[in-house]
């Protein structure tokens, strides 16, 4: 963990939201059979607004930002006013009143505005890229700003929890690890909480590579009280906590061709591609390789090297 | 004064003029008249704490852009993406001269431990090896290796400078170290150069020859003064040659060679290379990984998918099958070479005065501030309502090419440097359509090399 100034331990939060309905509601159906709750997005939001003011209100000092991923878009649907306090002055703070009301208007909002699209698919999954992309960005100005004129930035004080509900997108592979990578750099700890049936490999390695926390809760009707548990302390009671320990992050690849999981596998040495099966050219970059020179040159690869 | 020389017969006084005018600027030393017709004092602005701020940003920012836009300009080529790369540290007697705080070699020693880490934060699946030249010879620090923290430990061991540098010797040592490695790796050598002289054995320049006969990509940091040798190695094998002006300079030339360099199609072979994605081992008793070679046991550690072996750390090459044993973030670390976030435009004052008033009532209705705000942060983007009672100074916008969206120059530089993703491009509509552009262009640019 950062290190951490007992002066002041307020810290920002950002929440990633995705808030489909059809997502919900295929989850509360497919959930309804077992014992284990459903949750309609009714209740969760619910059970998130009451996490949200319960943080706000442990320290008067931390700093919220509520962002929904909603199909194709992303909607930053609350920030705290204090947090472009240095850029914006008072015409902000006026409109911070309530928070639970400010992110249910803009919900609501939201969600008619993609009722009203026309044609829209509404199987996709959200855009988990684009609102980590939005989220490191405001977390990285907020620090920049904390940090005064010098250019330092207080590290440690920004935490990011992903609630999220679909699979995983495998298109948007690049563009996550992308945004993990510049989380890990900026010292953000991403948190996340898969509300789906199956395990998110991204947000595996985006809790793995930053210290953060992954959970899949098993009685997701119970979401409220893991949230409070789990992803309410700050960085330094967190360390009292006995948090869910990760089974197993999956590392493997999935090839660039099948798509499959792979343990064994042969990697363009010019765009490093992955491929499950000795090819003959590059399906990326279009380089072509020597064909019938691979045994020989792994032969020649192990030599040196073992 | 050659306009002087060239008219016959100048007139008296004009010439006494033109004499004065050389001695005043004689009088200047060369530093001074790089500042001569600068008043940046006057560009500046106390704020209510008595902090001095810039009036304009706009300037500053620019000149970092520039910066950014370069290098996202070179971004779109194909590069060395398997590195192998020699350092050379010159411990000669001249590098213990303290021009540099406190001494040469403490300044390249600390340079060099931050550029290990960036090197393999940004080329994971590279190797890097050690060699110091002192009393006219040159020794193996560290062999070619994957991990930083063992070259970080020999260079914080205690380093002595003595003798003279050896530039043929250390060279000869890189080249035989490098003859070894696969074919589809790229060979580079990078010299850190204290001395202005070279002891060597023989002809120096056979050595220019043998390195690139073995295709050796030899670049130089002098910390003193251009050597010709020098530039003869860096022009005859296609490296850079960069000599510090102090130490920030000494740093940013260093950092220069830690992007993978641009490559050519005939450089290295192009191949598939069969790589292992290892499994981590569970913690505890039984999650434990033994190396013979080094006698030491560790815990947690990952399993070679081929022999079963279990090696420490990833990625590395596996000590008993010799696989290279990988992670996918490895790999995904180093895709954001290959596809670069496109360079945003600046917006010139005009059109942001007339988009504001344009998109000012919709935007009111999206936003509680009014006004425009940056996509990623909500930062207010107007000038004006930012100006109010602080001194916040103005601040370039810019746009991304491809979703139109604005962003603050804070974001901008953010984007470009450490997320390489475009919010907007990520969360607009037609995000599919614009990556599979950006894949298509790459694979064309990558076809013309």
């Amino acid at each position: 963990m950062a290190p951490f100034d007992e002066e002041d331990d307020s810290f920002l939060l950002v929440v990633i939201l995705e808030t489909h309905e059809d997502l919900w509601s295929s989850l509360a159906g497919e959930s309804q059979s077992a014992d284990i709750g459903n949750l309609s997005l009714t209740s969760f939001i619910q059970q998130v607004l009451v996490f949200l003011n319960t943080f706000l209100a442990i320290n008067e000092a931390n700093k919220l930002v509520v962002i929904a991923a909603c199909g194709d878009h992303s909607d930053i649907l609350y920030t705290t006013a204090s947090l472009h306090r240095e850029s914006q002055g008072p015409k902000k703070a006026a409109s911070s009143g309530n928070a639970s009301e400010e992110i249910l208007r803009k919900l609501h909002t939201l969600l008619q505005e993609e009722a009203a699209r026309p044609g829209g698919d509404s199987a996709r999954p959200a855009v988990l890229a684009g609102a980590l992309s939005r989220a490191l960005c405001l977390i990285n100005k907020a620090q920049v700003g904390n940090g005064g004129t010098g250019g330092g930035r207080a590290p440690g004080r920004a935490r990011l929890l992903v609630l999220k509900g679909s699979p995983d997108a495998t298109e948007q592979y690049i563009s996550v690890m992308n945004a993990i990578f510049a989380a890990q750099k900026v010292e953000v700890v991403i948190d996340a909480c898969m509300l789906g049936a199956h395990d998110s490999a991204f947000l595996q390695q985006a809790a793995h590579l930053t210290d953060g926390v992954y959970l899949r809760p098993k009685h997701k009707g119970a979401l409220l009280q893991y949230l409070l548990t789990v992803f309410c302390g700050d960085a330094f009671s967190r360390s009292f906590l006995e948090l869910p320990r990760p089974a197993g992050v999956d590392f493997r690849a999935a090839c660039f061709c099948h798509r499959r999981a792979i343990d064994l596998g042969y990697v363009c040495s010019v765009c490093l591609s992955i491929f499950c099966e000795n090819v003959t050219d590059c399906s990326t970059c279009g380089t072509a390789f020597r064909a019938g020179r691979t045994p020989a040159l792994k032969r020649k690869a192990v030599g040196p090297l073992s | 004064m050659a306009a002087s020389a060239s008219t016959p017969h100048p007139p008296e006084n004009w010439e006494e003029d033109d004499d004065q005018e050389a001695d005043e600027a004689a009088e200047m030393e060369a530093f001074q008249r790089q500042y001569e017709d600068n008043f940046s004092w006057e560009a500046l602005q106390e704020d209510e704490f008595g902090r001095l701020r810039p009036l304009d940003f706009r300037e500053e920012q620019r000149a970092k852009r520039r910066r950014l836009l370069s290098a996202a300009a070179t971004a779109c080529i194909r590069r060395g993406m398997i590195r192998y790369l020699q350092i050379v540290v010159d411990l000669s007697r001249a590098a213990s001269i303290g021009d540099m705080r406190p001494n040469r070699l403490a300044v390249m020693s600390g340079v060099l431990q931050g550029f290990i880490r960036n090197f393999f934060d940004e080329n994971p699946l590279s190797h890097l090896g050690i060699i110091i030249t002192r009393n006219g010879i040159a020794q193996r620090l560290t062999d070619l290796a994957g991990s930083p923290e063992a070259h970080i430990s020999k260079l914080q061991g205690n380093l002595d400078a003595s003798g003279d540098a050896s530039l043929q010797n250390a060279m000869d040592m890189a080249a035989e170290s490098l003859k070894s490695i696969p074919p589809y790796g790229h060979r580079e050598v990078l010299i850190l150069s204290a001395a202005l002289s070279t002891c060597d054995p023989g002809n120096v320049l056979d050595a220019v020859k043998a390195a690139k006969q073995n295709e050796i990509r030899v670049s130089i940091v002098g910390v003193a003064a251009e050597v010709h040798i020098c530039r003869v190695f860096t022009q005859e094998t296609g490296g850079t040659y960069g000599v510090a002006l102090n130490e920030k300079h000494f740093e940013e030339l260093v950092f220069e060679h830690v992007p993978p360099p641009p490559s050519l199609a005939t450089d290295a072979a192009a191949s598939l290379v069969r790589m292992g994605f290892a499994n981590r081992n569970q913690d505890g008793v039984g999650g434990t990984a033994f190396i013979g070679k080094e006698c030491k046991l560790s815990s947690g550690g990952f399993t070679c998918p081929r022999c079963k072996a279990r090696v420490v750390d990833l990625p590395c090459s596996c000590h008993i099958c010799g696989l290279t044993l990988i992670s996918s973030p490895h790999l995904a670390r180093s895709y954001h070479h290959l596809f670069p976030v496109k360079a945003f435009t600046e917006m010139p004052q005009a059109e942001l005065d007339t988009l504001k008033e344009r998109s000012g009532g919709r935007r009111e209705r999206d936003r509680d501030s009014g006004g425009m705000t940056c996509y990623a942060c909500l930062a207010d983007l107007d000038p004006i309502a930012v100006d109010h009672g602080e001194a916040a100074g103005v601040s370039v916008v810019v746009r991304c090419p491809e979703c139109r969206q604005l962003f603050c120059f804070d974001c901008d530089a953010f984007i470009h440097e450490t997320l390489h993703n475009c919010p907007g491009c990520l969360c607009s509509a037609g995000n599919e359509s614009a990556e599979d552009g950006n894949h298509a262009e790459q694979t064309d640019a990558m076809d013309e090399e």
